[in-house]
């Protein structure tokens, strides 16, 4: 026995380094910063199916959660190898995999580039980016029968185009319409719609609705990059400079939101009020209106205009609490006709929840850390999006 | 087994001087640096406070504060864990040769054992694995160490908040969150060098030619073991991350199994003394 005493110590000395590691790890876990829901007032059925993406910053750490009822989990993969072969599946596409899993093989996981009714999911994406042909693919998914039709399209000759973006998919009387940005080597922009026939699997139409020119012009889309049902508009903004000089400061002359009809290919032009206009960037297109939010000390002013009858209405008051001189941008996401909102308050953040159609208030709580001895006073929260999983 | 164990202990005594050493020089090299490091922090904060009258507030913001990364970035730590790497990578070589260029060659009283020869390989395999565990066993307690110097140097308004070593990019590696990640990390490691050592007694079975087979198997089973990724890379999303894995599992294991199947028909009929 003594004979081996060094090879004993070295395994000795590791295998009780390396297992208090994993032990201690193991119930260290649970002093991580975690983060939960803390009702103030309102309906609690408001949160029981809502999941916050978020991401815990503080100096040089970086900690991506999901915050729900339950308290907050760390979405890391199981195995550091994984990171490496993909990057993570983004939490609404886990459903699409779950069920779908053939189909979804080899695709982006990028709402805007799918659509989903009752019946079907349509996935298209545009391969060849660089080089002479542009084709489009397109796959048809019958949800019920789970058989999938795929056919791809040779788009006109596109050669000086560097990268493409598709922004959403509308689908409707079979039809297939595309809005994608083109992003051309000469730094140009280039708003497309295509269409295409389903049934004959052609490409009916590919007109420009907008275009950009680099210092003179830029194109911003306000479509919902999440959602993948039919929106039936395609809202978009044209900001025009003055032809600038290399260091000045670009200076804009005019901005103009715009409204494409995906129904009758219509482009109308918005009227908004100059005290909106700062407010533009923040647009949000939901539900056939558009809203224009506008943050102050005591809360949220909505502004929204309809569509349909192509006026402005009364705006919407929300109270919620906020910290004045925020430096943080406050998280705003509009779905299923509500508002949700997230804000740094001195304690923390807050969870604010209202209806769209009556602009009452259904849920205000608070988002706090569990374990405060872990938490550093100068950490943020970032919210990336909020899912409703049913 | 107890000729294996035998075995493996003698591997370690054979190298545990020099093991002694570089766990010496790598204690002093990080001590060293740890020390200096948040000193030198220090004083560039009194410096640049006291000229400049700046709070401490001030002077975090425009010089950060000081966490282990610091530190673990510095060429003090950075260089220690390379020298461990390199002794370890080049002994992983010297296990072997050693025995032939040695005195009296000592591979031929080895191969004489009354035993089964792949028993050396497997010892030989034991010992290094053993003793790059001891290695990453020393840097997980040096870093606690570490973390008590740099907390009695620099005042806790300088520090940024940190829970565990885990946050730290290249301890992710080493010591991975879970520890089947651990144990499939180092299984990594362990093929890579069980297929070094094949590539070896090609090369000590054939000589010459043999390092032209050496390199040819080298290439080979890189290629199978890396196959799930390039097919990843190739077919882009194709498959979900938990079906590379298994695949990756399967090829592993494909290049274990005919690495020492390999290694064993290498010893029995065509090493040479």
């Amino acid at each position: 026995m003594k004979k081996y005493w060094r090879t004993i110590v070295i395994s000795l000395v590791i295998v009780a380094t390396i297992s208090t590691y994993y032990i201690q790890g193991a119930m260290s876990s649970k002093n991580d910063v975690t983060f939960k829901f803390k009702t103030t007032s309102g309906n609690k059925e408001e949160i029981e199916n809502l999941i916050l993406q978020a991401s815990y910053n503080n100096g040089d750490i970086y900690h991506p959660l999901y915050i729900s009822k339950d308290g907050s989990t760390n979405p890391r993969s199981r195995f550091i190898i994984e990171d490496l072969i993909a990057d993570p599946v983004p939490l609404e596409f886990e459903k699409y995999i779950q069920d779908y899993r053939k189909f979804m093989r080899g695709k982006v996981f990028d709402p805007s580039n799918y659509f989903e009714d009752e019946a079907r999911l349509i996935y298209t994406d545009f391969s060849g980016k660089n080089r002479q042909v542009l084709t489009l693919q397109i796959d048809i998914l019958d949800k019920q029968t789970n058989d999938s039709t795929s056919f791809e399209i040779t788009t006109p000759t596109q050669a000086n185009i560097s990268w493409i973006q598709v922004n959403d998919v509308f689908v409707k009387n079979g039809e297939i319409k595309i809005l994608v940005t083109s992003y051309l080597y000469n730094d140009e922009e280039e708003l497309h719609v295509y269409t295409v026939n389903e049934n004959k699997k052609e490409l009916e139409d590919g007109s420009i609705i907008a275009k950009s020119e680099p210092g003179m012009s830029s194109i911003r889309i306000y479509n919902d990059s999440n959602k993948i049902q039919n929106e039936n508009y395609y809202l978009y903004k044209v900001d025009k400079y003055k032809n600038k000089s290399e260091d000045a400061e670009s200076e804009i002359i005019s901005s103009q939101a715009y409204l494409h009809n995906n129904l009758n290919n219509e482009v109308e032009e918005i009227d908004i009020a100059n005290k909106l206009k700062s407010a533009m960037n923040s647009m949000i297109l939901h539900g056939g209106e558009v809203f224009i939010p506008v943050h102050s000390a005591n809360g949220l002013e909505l502004n929204r205009y309809n569509i349909k009858k192509k006026q402005w209405g009364e705006p919407l008051h929300f109270n919620y609490p906020t910290k004045a001189n925020n430096e943080e941008e406050p998280f705003l996401q509009l779905s299923g006709g509500k508002l949700y909102s997230v804000n740094r308050v001195s304690d923390g953040y807050s969870l604010f929840i209202g209806d769209l159609r009556t602009g009452k208030s259904l849920y205000e709580g608070k988002i706090i850390d569990e374990n405060r001895e872990n938490l550093n006073k100068d950490y943020s929260l970032t919210i990336d999006q909020i899912y409703s999983i049913y | 087994m107890k000729n294996y164990l035998k075995l493996v202990n003698f591997e370690i005594s054979r190298f545990f001087k020099l093991y002694l050493i570089l766990i010496g020089l790598t204690i002093v090299c990080q001590l060293i640096g740890v020390i200096r490091v948040s000193k030198g922090y220090m004083d560039l904060a009194e410096k640049v406070m006291d000229k400049n009258q700046l709070s401490v507030s001030r002077f975090i913001e425009q010089y950060g504060t000081f966490s282990v990364q610091r530190f673990v970035y510095s060429e003090w730590f950075l260089m220690s864990i390379y020298i461990g790497i390199a002794i370890l990578i080049i002994y992983v070589f010297l296990i072997w040769y050693r025995d032939w260029l040695g005195k009296n060659s000592f591979i031929y009283r080895l191969l004489m054992l009354p035993t089964e020869r792949i028993t050396i390989y497997f010892a030989k395999l034991t010992a290094i694995m053993l003793l790059l565990l001891g290695l990453i066993t020393l840097q997980r307690l040096l870093v606690l160490i570490e973390i008590q110097i740099v907390n009695s140097i620099v005042p806790s308004d300088f520090r940024t908040y940190s829970y565990g070593i885990s946050n730290i990019d290249i301890f992710v590696l080493l010591y991975p969150n879970t520890f089947t990640a651990f144990i499939l990390n180092y299984g990594i490691g362990l093929i890579f060098v069980a297929v070094l050592f094949t590539a070896i007694l090609f090369e000590r079975s054939y000589r010459l030619k043999g390092i032209f087979f050496a390199i040819v198997y080298g290439v080979l089973s890189l290629g199978v073991f890396f196959a799930p990724l390039l097919l990843n890379g190739f077919y882009p999303r194709y498959f979900y991350p938990l079906e590379i894995i298994l695949m990756g599992m399967v090829t592993s294991f494909i290049v274990l199994g005919s690495t020492i199947w390999i290694a064993n028909h290498l010893l029995k009929h065509k090493i040479m003394v």
